[in-house]
């Protein structure tokens, strides 16, 4: 029997020697595993296929905000500060908008961030830079009617305590085709 | 997935004691059987499509023509065999001995059906899954294979250690796949 575990370590390219070909000798020996494998060793491409499809919505890092604008997926950006009214809109041409949360991070463990109330965990920041980076598909922006969007950033302490960092409202101007 | 494993290999010797025996219809169904193995392996090591595809005809040609000529030495250890052929076969197609047209024109296609449909992924449901994962396993995966960012990059990035990245990227990438495996 071969752990899922291994085969997902040799996928990566993270096992050498003996090792990796015991891994290999099992997955040309065993059609079930060579099936995982064969998902596990294309999720990769398609992953970052999808990303380029501009179809998903995520947190990045400075150096995903940086691969993205290069390959030209960044279409629309917005820098958000706490109080702070900001119109928005979306473009038909338009891939990825990039919304930069302005706020002082120090001593943050935790990142939540609510939007029209609803909750996204844990995203990754620069507490160095005091930056959150929110990544938007533009398609569901095309879907929105005009509207007025809530947003909050909020610290989560390790005793479930919160804290508001900020609140920043979005000016959103629905998207006219043609 | 042990037992699916033992039958597996004992199906796969038990062809290839009649391939050593002379019958041919063995060699359809040991090409069909292990082709698509083949072609998985191949398709991690060179990265590409195609090439997997001829490395799969290739080595199973090799590997019919050990057998025609009893020079397997363990069958019960089939995939032993095929594993050295196979690197024997990259490391000649990376030394660039191998063309595509070449290899059919000296071996010819495997017999019977040999045609490996590509599994590609379900981009909708990769999707769905992807977008059912936390967050920060989102950022992760999108700074592992679409920025290609190493490992102390996205440690430092996500504020984890590279071992972390590890064990965060792996946990990522079984959610994905059960994920897609109850939504197949």
């Amino acid at each position: 029997m071969i752990a899922l575990e291994q085969l997902i370590a040799s996928a990566l390219g993270e096992v050498d020697g003996d090792e990796a070909d015991r891994i290999d000798e099992h997955v040309l020996s065993c059609g079930v595993c060579a099936e995982v494998y064969a998902i596990l060793v294309r999720l990769g491409p398609a992953l970052a296929a999808l990303v380029r499809s501009g179809e998903t919505m995520m947190p990045v890092t400075r150096s995903l905000v940086d691969r993205l604008a290069e390959a030209g997926l960044i279409t629309r950006r917005y820098a958000l500060a706490p109080g702070s009214v900001t119109p928005c809109a979306v473009g038909a041409s338009d891939v990825y908008t990039l919304t930069t949360y302005e706020v002082d991070l120090t001593g943050v463990g935790r990142l939540d961030l609510e939007r029209q109330g609803q909750r996204h965990a844990d995203l990754p920041f620069d507490a160095d830079a005091g930056r959150l980076y929110m990544l938007s598909r533009a398609d569901q922006l095309r879907a929105l009617p005009s509207l007025t969007i809530h947003l909050r950033l909020i610290d989560v302490k390790s005793d479930g305590t919160e804290r508001v960092l900020g609140m920043f409202t979005l000016e959103h101007t629905g998207f006219a085709a043609g | 997935m042990a037992g699916q494993h033992d039958d597996v290999a004992r199906i796969d010797a038990a062809l290839a004691r009649r391939i050593v025996d002379g019958d041919r219809a063995a060699e359809a169904e040991l090409c069909r059987r292990m082709l698509p193995r083949v072609h998985v392996w191949g398709l991690k090591h060179l990265r590409d499509e195609a090439a997997a595809l001829d490395l799969g005809q290739h080595v199973m040609m090799t590997v019919l023509e050990a057998l025609r000529g009893d020079r397997v030495a363990e069958l019960d250890r089939l995939g032993a065999y095929v594993l050295g052929v196979c690197k024997h076969t990259v490391m000649a197609l990376r030394r660039g001995e191998h063309r595509r047209s070449g290899l059919l024109e000296q071996f010819g296609a495997p017999p019977g059906e040999t045609y490996i449909e590509a599994r590609a992924i379900d981009r909708r449901q990769l999707a769905k899954c992807f977008d059912a994962l936390p967050a920060r396993a989102r950022t992760l995966l999108a700074l592992t294979f679409f920025a290609e960012a190493p490992s102390e990059v996205i440690a430092r990035e996500l504020a984890t250690t590279v071992g972390n990245v590890r064990v965060l990227r792996h946990r990522a990438l079984s959610e994905l796949l059960r994920c897609m495996e109850a939504c197949a």
